[in-house]
């Protein structure tokens, strides 16, 4: 393949650019892994396989349309994952990256980024949102778990964990919730996004749920995941003896913006266990089976929210997990054999 | 804290921590959706952002266990469970 690396002017950015884009030439086996994350030698086959490789022009180029319908800036396939990739994994800004990808504009390359995220977005969200998909390996997960030091009898099954992460974003500060272009609008605050996630054994995310606001995020994110994702995953993945669902969290690394970090982490993560009367870590569940006879009168305020999910379900005693001194985290039990040992 | 309690947190602590390395792997490897300048929600598809970071950590996990070794990353490592080929997780 011949490919000239002179580099010509551009008059719209004054960088410098190479003539003709051509990704062997341009990259190392070291910026490969720096910049992309990949071996070089897989680069081809990762395009192929997200199957941005043929754009469905005639001469294969992705191409970025306007809102007039005016195809803008056209990108070989390979660029297009290149300036993905490179803007996914750096923390720099557009105009430091131009010049790593070739040179150009800054707008051409958020278009190619634009396009690639679109892309596998729309072709492969289903590998995650799918949450059945792997339900054939439900025994070989839950082995796996056990194998690696959990009781199985505490576990009947369990394959895959749950978890909620907050991520850090930038709101603009706005009038009316509209975007306002003026130069003292120009400022920032923090907000929390919160996504929820579940985690299998083997390394791989299964489901991503989110944005949420993060003063309440992770029992809003914890909800969504119990309502939509967990009624199908239970039904496919979990052994027919499953009797035991659980939740981690990592309470104080949820500390929301308002209201004072302990007070507002107190009535977030923590409640009044109803068997000692003592605030213990919160966790959420979904319980299989009818534990209306257990049920408190009075419900602690946060597991008012799951009351209509547990009061259908038959389990016979439940106990909370975790101390006061102990930050790693919290588990919410239910299990039925937890009723004989008192 | 019984001590049918106790054993149990003491056997859980010893995998529960695998659920924060997934998260890690996602802020590991594509940095940009770890950068809270850089996220400007009402500006950006942040969800999008995420959720397509996360697909491409199941897509690196599956390369590194075809380039490197069986697992792909630490916590198949751990638990010793290989994830599928690349194809296979994305068009299985």
């Amino acid at each position: 393949m011949t490919c000239s690396l002179a580099c010509v002017r551009s008059w719209a950015t004054g960088i410098n650019r190479v003539a003709i884009w051509s990704f062997e030439n341009m990259y190392s086996e070291t910026e490969c892994w720096e910049w992309f994350r990949f071996p070089k030698a897989r680069m081809s086959e990762i395009l192929r396989e997200l199957k941005l490789h043929d754009s469905g022009c005639p001469d294969g180029k992705w191409r970025f349309y306007d809102s007039r319908g005016i195809a803008q800036y056209a990108f070989e396939p390979m660029q297009v994952l290149v300036v993905f990739l490179a803007r996914m994994s750096s923390l720099n800004t557009w105009s430091r990256l131009v010049r790593f990808l070739g040179g150009g504009s800054t707008t051409a390359c958020k278009a190619a980024f634009s396009i690639a995220l679109e892309h596998i977005f729309v072709h492969f969200r289903g590998t995650m949102s799918d949450i059945t998909r792997w339900s054939a390996e439900a025994d070989v997960w839950a082995a796996a778990v056990h194998a690696a030091g959990v009781a199985y009898d505490m576990l009947c099954g369990v394959g895959s964990y749950v978890d909620v992460v907050v991520v850090h974003v930038m709101r603009t500060i706005t009038t009316n919730m509209k975007y306002e272009a003026k130069r003292t609008l120009f400022q920032h605050e923090f907000r929390s996004l919160a996504h929820g996630g579940i985690q299998l054994p083997l390394g791989r995310k299964l489901s991503s749920r989110g944005q949420r606001c993060a003063r309440r995020c992770t029992r809003r994110v914890l909800r969504r995941i119990h309502r939509r994702d967990f009624p199908s995953l239970r039904a496919s993945c979990f052994r027919p003896a499953a009797r035991l669902l659980w939740l981690l969290q990592e309470p104080r690394r949820e500390i929301p913006e308002r209201g004072g970090p302990e007070r507002s982490h107190r009535r977030l993560f923590w409640t009044r266990s109803w068997a000692t009367r003592r605030w213990v870590p919160f966790a959420t569940l979904e319980i299989p089976g009818a534990y209306a006879p257990f049920l408190p009168r009075r419900w602690p305020p946060l597991l008012r929210v799951w009351r209509s999910g547990i009061r259908s379900l038959p389990v016979y005693h439940a106990w909370f997990q975790g101390s006061d001194d102990s930050p790693a985290g919290c588990i919410l039990v239910v299990n039925e054999r937890c009723a004989h040992r008192g | 804290m019984t001590p049918q309690q106790a054993a149990f947190s003491s056997s859980m602590s010893a995998v529960r921590i695998g659920v924060e390395w997934g998260f890690m792997l996602v802020c590991r490897d594509w940095a940009f959706v770890d950068y809270e300048k850089n996220l400007k929600i009402w500006k950006q598809p942040i969800a999008k952002l995420y959720h397509v970071a996360a697909i491409m950590t199941n897509v690196k996990t599956c390369v590194m266990a075809q380039e490197h070794d069986p697992y792909g990353n630490l916590i198949a490592n751990k638990f010793g469970v290989s994830p599928p080929s690349l194809h296979d997780y994305l068009h299985g």
